[in-house]
């Protein structure tokens, strides 16, 4: 009875409460650097949040793995921080330069790699991504040399909240969790409600049909590439923000939004902001643990180990249930023996098989 | 005079080429012939070079200078070492396949990256385990009793004929290997997996033999990686290492063991050629002549995909010889 | 009464909410050709997935030849001499014809890396017999001459027949074919077919899905018809022919 009354929650909002109460546990246990932790993850997890979903979008409608995303975050990053510093120009404008300049550079590279690679399958895109991130990363490194730069906004001092001691700061942790929801909003609603919204969803459910159907695909491939590009390069962008900027400066959180599109279900956007968050706060919670550890001299490692943490989260989804939280499971053909170890256990809980 | 510059010169070309080459002999097992996608090869090359490093040097405690490493109380063997790495690393592949082998390409290249990303991060935290960012020093060249220093030419000289003679009999193995039924089953899995399994081909443990053999090699490149340059340091196989040898047996030709050699030195000479022009150019190329190297190979990369991913090499056709005689 | 070779007891198999297979029983003698029929969506080809070892049932069971076949994998069920050709053929691309063919060898030589310490000069001698052998089929069906043309450049037709062909070159005892005629030329089905049955004639037992009613009807010496998911009804050519039930059950879907 318990299981039929779980089955009806939804699954991203089972989700966000077990995490809550993971947080709520580890507070418990290990104090308050835990909830200071919680926050950074949150704010690092809202731009996981962001290249994931853009991410995902691609992945849904082209199915393969776009290796070269985080170095198109990178692209709008620089793009920001030449029009910013470089021609001293308003942060405003250097990010909607930024949006457009990843956003043609997305429909560049679909009109003249990616669409000769159609029907190859995974692979070779895969290979082509990888190409191009590293291209895209070394005409950087060629213009700007390897230096670390800054965009130059001006960063306000942390402030405290209240007298619960935790700090958070304005425009590094604030911006970024406004701009993160905006987006997330405006992408649902254009996934629900607008006409290239539901083409986009048909395209990734199965694009012969929606060729078929009457859909432009072509355009509605293109458009994804757009939209990919542009929270790319925002993403970009408030990490340059968070950070400072560097022409591996993407490529560095790549494997992070990778695990967050595979936790969250890959395919899935809504899975992938899920997936976001939850990487992200994985990933700065996991520091608090691994401190412990280190204290309690297994490892040597303490709080360094946080990617660590990450990828764990990602490889054990992978094993599990590597359709994700938002995916849905298909017939696996390999190691039939964990498939046949869980069938049995269906069986005795759903005896609607005679 | 001259043989020493020339000798130390070659060295510089030959050894490093010569080890890619074989991490390509490896790759090609996984990818080439068997179409598995094991973008993590860096771990298992650091855990054949430190399990190499650590063998070959002997436990050195805790210094002011030092963190320390672990290591058997008596320095093994160098050949004993460097079976140790093959085997260890071939293991941990196997541990690591197990559970990801099921996975479709592009799952599988980001599970095998973490890996490696775990096992560089533990290789680099451990400091007293391993050394950490500090390098793991002074590991032995191989028939250091000639020349005792370890250094110059003819140590060099040395190491390419070791290298060298390694790389040969992977070739010749490999080649041996991939011309086998075995071999034409692992292309058989790389073709259309199911449709294999469908002809009575166990795809499973035939990906799992593969990619177990092709890590024990990589582990075996990074022993070599160690002797080579004796030290050691964790952040050298992050970065950029699983992307040259994906270049080397792409270009070269992805199947063909020759083909991924050929790669692997043209892939090199390349790179070689570019670092050492940058004493000869005005600073201000210099200081982007790294940049535009691996801009050039990721054009070519992306070029090679598209128009020719056979590559330069293609695998070669199987036709036996008249009488049914196998080739 | 003669021992069926194979038997399917009430074999289920559910895709997400669709039961494909909804608790079908089939039973095929040896050395027969059968012929399993029933409208699209019936469930024949996803009968013969479970048969085969593609997809695990969720329920019943199969035997084959006395062994326990329910939950095997391919690879397993193949060894046991049970082989299916697929509907759209599932060619080895980049092989050439006679690898295609080799591939399917019973266990050579050569394939386990242990015989080259075990038995290495084995390897040689097998792989000439399994040449010859893989060339005998390849002549029987009319490719012997593309045999070293790679499997992606041929024809649809061809495809079919090297589909065929390394099915036989398994030695199984008993072969399912999925459409092995459907979209081949008038001529070429009648070859294939008459392959079938002299091969039949030798001892194989062959089970066939196919739509073509003249192919049927003259070809299998028994007809099971299939429909949601179960059998509906089974018999000789003539009993299925007029049978008013089977009329409907086609017309009715």
């Amino acid at each position: 009875m318990i299981r039929d009354s779980l089955g009806r929650i939804p699954r991203w909002l089972l989700a966000i409460v077990l995490l809550g109460a993971s947080i709520d546990v580890m507070t418990a246990l290990f104090g308050r650097a835990v909830l200071q932790e919680a926050i950074q993850g949150i704010v690092v997890g809202s731009i996981y949040v962001l290249g994931a979903t853009g991410l995902s979008l691609l992945y849904g409608i082209k199915k393969f793995a776009n290796f070269a995303h985080g170095d198109m975050m990178t692209v709008g990053a620089y793009v920001a921080f030449t029009v910013n510093v470089l021609f001293g120009r308003d942060i405003l404008s250097a990010v909607i330069l930024a949006i457009v300049t990843v956003a043609l550079l997305g429909m560049f590279l679909e009109l003249s790699i990616f669409r000769r690679l159609e029907g190859r399958g995974p692979v070779p895109a895969l290979i082509a991504s990888v190409g191009i991130g590293l291209v895209l990363q070394n005409v950087i490194g060629t213009i700007f040399l390897g230096d670390v730069r800054y965009i130059n906004v001006g960063i306000p001092a942390d402030f405290p909240i209240g007298n619960t001691g935790l700090r958070f700061n304005a425009l590094r942790g604030g911006v970024t969790l406004v701009v993160s929801f905006a987006l997330v909003v405006f992408l649902h609603v254009l996934l629900k409600y607008t006409t290239l919204g539901k083409a986009m969803r048909a395209c990734a459910d199965d694009t012969d049909l929606a060729r078929t159907s009457g859909i432009n695909t072509r355009n509605v491939i293109l458009w994804t590439w757009v939209i990919s590009g542009a929270f790319a390069a925002i993403a970009g962008v408030l990490l340059a923000i968070l950070v400072n900027v560097t022409p591996l400066l993407g490529f560095l959180v790549l494997l992070f939004i990778f695990a967050a599109v595979i936790v969250g279900g890959i395919g899935s956007p809504y899975g992938a902001m899920i997936g976001g968050l939850i990487i992200g706060l994985v990933q700065k919670l996991s520091k608090v643990i691994f401190d412990v550890i280190q204290d309690a001299r297994i490892l040597e490692g303490g709080s360094a180990y946080e990617p660590a943490g990450a990828f764990l989260v990602m490889i054990l989804v992978l094993l599990l249930k590597p359709e994700g939280i938002m995916g849905t499971a298909r017939e696996r053909m390999g190691s039939r023996r964990l498939q046949i170890r869980f069938r049995r256990r269906k069986k005795e809980a759903t005896p609607d098989v005679p | 005079m001259f043989h020493e510059f020339l000798i130390l010169h070659l060295a510089s070309f030959v050894i490093p080429a010569t080890i890619l080459a074989i991490f390509a002999l490896g790759l090609n097992l996984q990818f080439g012939n068997t179409g598995v996608f094991n973008a993590g090869l860096a771990g298992f090359v650091a855990v054949g070079a430190y399990t190499f490093g650590m063998l070959t040097t002997g436990l050195v405690p805790r210094s002011d200078t030092y963190p320390g490493h672990w290591g058997p109380g008596t320095p093994m063997d160098l050949v004993l070492a460097a079976g140790a790495a093959m085997v260890l690393s071939g293991l941990l592949g196997v541990l690591v396949a197990i559970p990801t082998l099921r996975l479709r390409a592009d799952y599988l290249a980001i599970a095998t990256i973490a890996f490696a990303e775990l096992v560089r991060l533990f290789l680099k935290e451990e400091r007293h385990f391993t050394g950490g960012d500090q390098s793991l020093p002074l590991i032995p060249r191989p028939f250091a009793g000639i020349v005792p220093t370890g250094l110059g030419w003819a140590s060099d000289g040395i190491f390419i004929l070791v290298v060298g003679s390694i790389a040969l009999g992977t070739l010749l193995v490999m080649t041996r290997l991939s011309r086998l039924p075995w071999g034409r089953a692992l292309r058989a899995v790389r073709e259309d997996e199911e449709a294999a399994m469908a002809l009575g081909k166990n795809a499973f443990r035939l990906k799992l033999t593969a990619f177990g053999i092709g890590c024990a090699i990589m582990g075996l490149g990074g022993a070599l990686v160690a002797s080579f340059q004796r030290v050691v340091l964790p952040e050298q196989f992050a970065t950029l290492l699983p992307f040259n040898v994906y270049v080397a047996v792409i270009l070269g030709g992805s199947g063909n063991s020759r083909g991924v050699v050929l790669g692997a030195y043209l892939f090199w000479l390349f790179t070689w050629t570019t670092q050492n022009l940058k004493a000869y150019i005005p600073s201000d190329f210099a200081l982007r002549i790294d940049f535009v190297n691996l801009l050039a190979i990721g054009l070519l990369l992306i070029l090679f995909i598209l128009f020719r991913p056979e590559g330069i090499v293609p695998e070669e056709k199987y036709v036996p010889r008249a009488e049914g005689s196998p080739r | 009464m003669i021992e069926p070779i194979l038997e399917a007891k009430n074999v289920y198999k559910r895709f997400g909410g669709i039961r494909a297979v909804d608790g079908c029983s089939i039973a095929v003698r040896p050395q027969t050709i059968t012929g399993l029929i029933g409208p699209n969506g019936a469930g024949k080809s996803t009968l013969f997935g479970v048969i085969s070892g593609l997809y695990y049932p969720d329920g019943g069971e199969v035997i084959f030849d006395g062994h326990r076949l329910t939950g095997l994998p391919p690879h397993d069920v193949v060894r046991r001499g049970l082989i299916k050709t697929f509907q759209i053929p599932r060619e080895l691309r980049n092989l050439t014809v006679l690898e295609n063919l080799l591939v399917a060898a019973p266990s050579t030589a050569g394939e386990r890396l242990t015989d080259l310490v075990v038995r290495p000069f084995e390897i040689r001698k097998q792989l000439r017999a399994a040449i010859q052998k893989a060339e005998s089929i390849l002549s029987v069906v009319g490719l012997r001459p593309l045999r070293d043309e790679y499997a992606k450049n041929l024809s649809g037709g061809q495809k079919k027949l090297l589909e065929l062909a390394r099915a036989l070159m398994a030695e199984p005892k008993m072969v399912l074919l999925d459409e092995p005629v459907a979209g081949v030329n008038p001529v070429l089905a009648q070859k294939i077919l008459q392959v079938i049955e002299d091969l039949r004639a030798k001892g194989l037992t062959f089970c066939l899905i196919e739509h073509d009613m003249d192919v049927v009807m003259k070809r299998c010496g028994w007809i099971i018809v299939m429909h949601q998911g179960r059998t509906l009804v089974e018999g000789v050519p003539d009993e299925i022919r007029s049978n008013p039930v089977v009329i409907e059950s086609y017309l009715g879907t």
